[in-house]
């Protein structure tokens, strides 16, 4: 029997400004990857990989996202990931608003990721026992001017 | 051994965080790379070279970076974690004429700096860095493509002396075109040394270009770098570095003198700066005088 075999990735988002919270939404978030899967890999990668992307758990709340992909191409998104920047939509074109993607952990079951979410709440933003950073907002501690290019 | 000023093993090292603004955004970026899982920070200070005008002028080499204080979340953050942030400084000289050689002895003489990096341009200065400057790291630069060819006998003895090649980032993460840059320069010199000795560090200029550790090394994967050296580059061999720097402190790599910790009799531990012998044992009057009189 042929079964289909998968990588699922637990994320932490990383934002710059607060308000883009509202705009964390699966369809986002892949569109983001797409983009940036086409300018590294082409028009034979974002192909291939786009179809066997899907986000399968998103916490705006702790900024959590757990991907699945193909095992085939779990290294070659792993590769693309520090590289995503912005996402797509018009509001986010200007550089100010930026987000990176942290990897936390890659498992071959949803289950396992889910354990590691739960063991490591102190590892993303909103479960640091340092609790200044649930009380301020994410992105203001992290505001800076554009850089001068 | 255990006292040693040098940084234990497993940790992660960023051995690029420019240093030539001011404090505060320096220690934005520092917050950053704490929160992301960093323990071990290089401050560094850029040297361009200097077009030869009218008559040598005195060289000028900046001072060191002082020790950045961390803002306080990332105190609390460290607090937490029971770990603490070690700051090293770092110069990196660029190598574009022979006159700049020059600049390096002047470094080494000085002996201020933790790391020496270099940044050569041309195929002659590339060739004598790797085999004959007492310096730690040599930049792989990705503005433009590689001026140079590396040789298969230049980097093998690099590589044999303990010298690394350093990959910075951030800068792929801004333009597109260093990104295409780097990738043609690294897979060059990965050739022959199949990611042996490779460091990867971030030259970030905002702290949202900083990339986890374990982002940083899949990078490598990009570099034909083999699955499972892909780590070292974050943790082991920036370790290796640092203590090739510090070897440059102790006399022959084989003697080294610090001042011991010092347990009181009050169970107090004294640490090593402070300690001075003569202060905490002049109350005990019963001591024998430090010197034998002369007996006539």
């Amino acid at each position: 029997m042929v079964r289909l075999k998968h990588r699922y990735i637990a994320l932490e988002v990383v934002m710059s400004k607060a308000f883009l919270k509202r705009n964390m939404k699966p369809k986002v978030i892949t569109g983001a990857i797409r983009m940036h899967l086409n300018n590294l890999y082409g028009e034979l990668g974002s192909a291939s990989i786009y179809p066997n992307l899907s986000v399968r758990y998103l916490n705006a709340h702790t900024n959590t996202i757990i991907l699945r992909v193909r095992r085939r191409f779990a290294e070659i998104l792993l590769t693309v990931l520090p590289f995503v920047t912005a996402t797509e939509s018009t509001e986010f074109k200007n550089t100010d608003h930026k987000i990176f993607f942290r990897t936390l952990y890659v498992s071959g079951t949803i289950r396992s990721a889910q354990k590691f979410l739960i063991r490591n709440k102190t590892l993303t933003q909103s479960g640091c026992r340092a609790n200044i950073l649930a009380l301020v907002s994410v992105g203001e501690l992290f505001l800076h001017p554009s850089p001068k290019l | 051994m255990a006292n040693l000023p040098l940084p234990k093993h497993g940790k992660y090292f960023d051995l690029n965080v420019p240093s030539d603004e001011a404090v505060s955004t320096v220690s934005k970026r520092l917050t950053m790379l704490v929160y992301l899982g960093y323990e071990i920070v290089a401050l560094t200070k850029f040297l361009p070279t200097t077009t030869s005008s009218k008559g040598k002028k005195k060289l000028i080499i900046p001072d060191p970076p002082s020790k950045v204080q961390l803002e306080e979340t990332a105190e609390k953050i460290l607090k937490d974690k029971g770990a603490e942030l070690l700051q090293y400084t770092r110069i990196t000289i660029e190598l574009a004429e022979l006159d700049d050689v020059r600049k390096v002895r002047e470094v080494l003489n000085a002996g201020v700096y933790d790391l020496v990096a270099v940044l050569p341009r041309t195929e002659k200065l590339f060739h004598s860095c790797c085999t004959e400057y007492n310096i730690d790291i040599i930049c792989i630069d990705g503005s433009e493509p590689l001026p140079y060819i590396p040789r298969h006998n230049a980097i093998k003895s690099a590589i044999t002396r303990g010298l690394f090649f350093e990959v910075c980032y951030a800068p792929m993460i801004r333009n597109n075109t260093v990104r295409r840059h780097t990738i043609s320069n690294v897979q060059k010199f990965a050739e022959f040394s199949k990611g042996k000795n490779h460091i990867m560090s971030g030259a970030a200029q905002i702290p949202m270009e900083v990339r986890g550790p374990y982002d940083v090394a899949n990078i490598n994967t990009l570099f034909c770098v083999a699955k499972n050296i892909v780590t070292h580059t974050v943790s082991k061999n920036c370790r290796a570095a640092v203590v090739h720097g510090f070897s440059r402190k102790t006399a022959k790599c084989a003697i080294y003198v610090q001042k011991k910790d010092i347990v009181t009799e009050d169970r107090e531990i004294v640490k090593g700066k402070e300690n001075n012998m003569k202060k905490l044992f002049d109350n005990n009057q019963n001591s024998p005088p430090l010197k034998k009189k002369k007996v006539e």
